[in-house]
């Protein structure tokens, strides 16, 4: 079988945190429309939530308004999954934050730092690059597409 | 996102949390929690039996809320989050935290502050 990679499903939010209801429901039409098992969806859902939440509090220094592109593909031979996040934002490399350390009491306990974390654990494979004045963040998910002839 | 609280007879309140705990849900029942959980020493189960969603944000209201009551002597578990919940729960290190009980009886129990049977 050939390794073909879907055509882009495509959405392109504002950067205000009222879009991620938008994005949510994006995602979960294409989900099912690519045949994504719950599990990737929970989990593509949780790394948006993430990722677009960081990009609207912190890459933006001015008032405009930007635009934040987001693209999923499927490689079905493959069962992956790519999600490609753009902004125009500051430079800035999720993957260059240190891990985040886990805390072992509540008094320690930290409420930042979170967000990375997850997207760490819920991608297989995660790419950053800058170009154009642009933010690329690639994450790959593997294990991703419902074959019901496997259940 | 709803939250429903019940005061149960031994002094245990059951906070039933309902919808998907993103940015929107979370928002919705900020004031709320905060207003009736973490005001006072209270021994409190959280009950995400009907959570289908668990974000960040999420995370960091369970988390604050948690921690209030450990400072009053109250305390937090949490009890029944659905299968993929539970993994963002175990994921950020939040069950090490805020106990995990998928038995109703034993969560009470140990919300408190008494060492289950």
């Amino acid at each position: 079988m050939l390794t073909s990679k879907s055509t882009p499903a495509q959405i392109s939010l504002a950067n205000q945190l009222e879009e991620l209801e938008r994005l949510s429901a994006w995602l979960s039409e294409i989900g099912d429309s690519l045949n994504l098992s719950n599990r990737a969806i929970f989990g593509l859902d949780l790394i948006l939530a993430e990722a677009v939440t960081n990009i609207i509090d912190n890459a933006y220094q001015d008032d405009q308004v930007h635009q934040i592109q987001i693209k999923l593909a499927t490689i079905e031979s493959d069962q992956k999954v790519i999600l490609t996040i753009e902004d125009d934002g500051i430079p800035f490399n999720p993957l260059e934050t240190p891990e985040a350390e886990l805390p072992a009491t509540l008094e320690e306990a930290k409420i930042g730092g979170l967000g990375i974390h997850l997207i760490r654990n819920y991608s297989d494979e995660c790419y950053y690059q800058r170009q154009d004045d642009q933010n690329y963040l690639k994450i790959v998910v593997y294990n991703a597409i419902s074959d019901p002839s496997l259940t | 996102m709803e939250l429903n609280i019940t005061n149960l007879d031994h002094g245990v309140k059951h906070a039933k949390l309902e919808g998907r705990m993103d940015l929107k849900g979370t928002n919705a029942i900020d004031m709320p929690f905060n207003a009736q959980i973490n005001t006072a020493k209270a021994h409190v189960v959280i009950d995400m039996e009907n959570v289908e969603f668990l974000a960040s944000i999420g995370i960091r209201l369970l988390l604050s809320g948690a921690r209030t009551l450990d400072k009053r002597g109250g305390k937090m578990v949490i009890f029944a989050p659905q299968k993929m919940v539970e993994e963002v729960l175990t994921t950020a290190g939040i069950d090490q935290l805020i106990p995990i009980y998928h038995d109703f009886d034993e969560a009470c129990t140990a919300a408190l502050n008494e060492t289950p049977a």
